[in-house]
């Protein structure tokens, strides 16, 4: 798997990770990101070695909280108020972006 | 001055809390500009609530009881959102979000009286341990400036252990906590996962992250533990205080008390790269607990050395998730060009928004958590923490508590470890693994090594945080009485 890493982390991966994660990066960042990315992979690829199954779950010890009803709850009017501040962009009460389809 | 020394003072009249908070003020006045610990200071609203505290005992006559935490200031870290005010997580992407509302412990602590005198500086988005990642330029370690102080909640250590604020509140997730407070020789409390609500923190990794006090002694810690714990019905991974309770009953702390007490030490985590001299502590505080009429014992935790990895795969790609929704939509940092495409505008956003540690971080999750990578790398990791938590559960059956270094070396010096990010991961080492257990954690002084603070880590059963006050206490107290 390790290798498989160090093959396929290339200027390609790079560039396809900085898309999926919504990043514009410099050619220098780009290569520095390799660069660092190989070394921590390099790093946990320990875990490779270790002897897991499917049935290794997390077991928690703790319970946890109910769900609480599924139902719109209403903010009051004046959280709404510093919420839509907050906008970057915004026509009344609406946050105006830019169209997701062309 | 400690929580209860404050307290005292307030209510037998020898300060009134205007004096008290401007004591603070002035010492931030006089030191901050070297240290760096707030991103900003609340002087004016700090001194009018002190004020308003003031009427009140003035007209008391004792009469009323007023709460341990009235009158006392507190440094916010600044990822926790304290309504009305700047939260930026240390980000420029969040350089003006003010917060709609607060966080539960936020409230908790307004409730209990405490004043909120600041927010403290940290790593971006908590990613790092020395506070070097802040977009708004490092903090200083007090005791010597040339050093880190620590990190991710660096300010609030640094603002203890300077005498800006007699505690503030920090959020550890591998160490973030407990790693600061022991560069700055002050006490860190990372609570059992669960244990506090996470609702208004600024979410790291959200299955690690934990809120918790940085004071100057446990008891302090404890007081602040005690009012902000609880479940809250906002944060659906926090547990009722009833079932904490019942672990608490349980062994450790009946077992202290009757000096019956044993404790663990995992022979993995007194690695090659540990200071001899911090291990000499470690002995040191052995030595003295045996006196107490303890048992320690060499305990095993077999895939120990695994867990840095184990955290720097689930770390990353809960980081990546978590750092999404900062994209110029809603809030916060927006670059739109009228010829940028939705997509350009998150790009753009977020690469002038980001430092660059929180990049790295996202790639990295990205990648362990994308098609082809995910078996190999997440669900890895997912698999070995599982074998991590057993390690503990297992150890936890033969003693009741365990103690390690907090950290493989005193506070490093600025810049030292920025090169080469692996050299920076590697501070969390003893630290991490509490987290991907979900354990409480606590680190607390035990005298310097060559000027420079050193502490220990305690860790404990699930909610067995009143074991770790109690045990915490003994040593405290002994450390106090030698010579460092």
């Amino acid at each position: 798997m390790i290798k498989l890493a160090r093959m396929t982390i290339n200027s390609e991966t790079i560039a396809h990770l900085a898309h999926l994660a919504r990043l514009e990066l410099s050619e220098a960042e780009k290569k520095k990101y390799q660069k660092d990315m190989l070394a921590i992979l390099d790093f946990v690829a320990s875990l490779q070695a270790v002897p897991t199954s499917e049935l290794t779950t997390v077991e928690t010890e703790q319970a946890h909280g109910e769900f609480r009803p599924d139902a719109a709850l209403a903010l009051p009017v004046e959280e709404t108020k510093k919420i839509i501040n907050l906008f970057p962009e915004k026509e009344g009460n609406l946050n105006k972006v830019k169209a997701v389809f062309e | 001055m400690t929580i209860s020394m404050i307290h005292n003072s307030l209510i037998k009249k020898q300060l009134s809390c205007q004096e008290l908070v401007k004591s603070y003020l002035d010492k931030i006045k006089k030191d901050d500009d070297k240290i760096h610990a707030f991103l900003e200071v609340w002087g004016d609203e700090a001194m009018a609530k002190a004020k308003k505290l003031d009427s009140r005992l003035r007209g008391n006559d004792s009469k009323e009881k007023i709460g341990l935490l009235e009158g006392v200031p507190i440094a916010l870290k600044d990822n926790l959102l304290y309504k009305g005010h700047i939260a930026s997580s240390s980000s420029k992407i969040l350089e003006n979000y003010v917060a709609p509302y607060s966080a539960t412990v936020v409230k908790k602590l307004e409730e209990a009286g405490a004043i909120f005198i600041g927010r403290a500086n940290m790593d971006e988005f908590a990613l790092g341990s020395s506070t070097e990642n802040s977009a708004y330029g490092p903090t200083r370690n007090p005791h010597d400036l040339e050093r880190v102080p620590g990190g991710s909640s660096g300010g609030s250590a640094a603002a203890v252990a300077a005498g800006f604020a007699p505690a503030a509140l920090g959020s550890d997730t591998g160490g973030s906590i407990r790693q600061p407070a022991a560069f700055c020789g002050i006490v860190g409390l990372k609570p059992t996962y669960g244990a506090v609500s996470r609702y208004g923190l600024m979410a790291m990794a959200s299955s690690l992250d934990q809120i918790g006090p940085l004071t100057n002694t446990v008891e302090d810690a404890q007081t602040i533990f005690e009012i902000i714990r609880g479940q809250d019905e906002k944060d659906a991974t926090t547990i009722e205080i009833k079932k904490q309770k019942s672990a608490i009953k349980s062994l450790s702390r009946a077992k202290l008390r009757d000096k019956k007490l044993k404790i663990g030490v995992p022979k993995e985590y007194f690695i090659k790269g540990l200071d001899p001299a911090i291990k000499n502590k470690i002995d040191r505080t052995l030595e003295l607990l045996k006196k107490e009429g303890m048992e320690a014992v060499e305990v095993s935790l077999p895939h120990a050395d695994l867990a840095l990895a184990v955290y720097y795969i689930l770390m990353p790609a809960e980081v990546s998730s978590n750092l999404a929704r900062f994209d110029n939509i809603r809030y916060g940092l927006s670059l739109r060009d009228k010829k940028d495409s939705l997509i350009e505008t998150y790009k753009k956003t977020r690469a002038a928004g980001f430092g660059a540690e929180a990049k790295r971080r996202v790639m990295l999750g990205t990648f362990v958590l994308s098609a082809g990578y995910y078996d190999a790398y997440y669900k890895k990791a997912k698999q070995t923490q599982a074998l991590i938590r057993q390690d503990f559960l297992n150890v936890f059956k033969k003693v009741d508590c365990l103690i390690t270094p907090a950290t493989p070396t005193t506070a490093f010096k600025i810049g030292e470890k920025t090169i080469d990010p692996l050299t920076m991961y590697l501070s969390d080492v003893f630290t991490a693994s509490v987290n991907l257990a979900g354990l409480p954690g606590l680190s607390l002084p035990v005298g310097q090594i060559s000027g420079l603070p050193v502490g220990i880590q305690l860790i404990g059963r699930s909610f067995e945080e009143n074991a770790l006050f109690d045990l915490g206490k003994i040593i405290e107290k002994f450390y106090a009485h030698y010579d460092t």
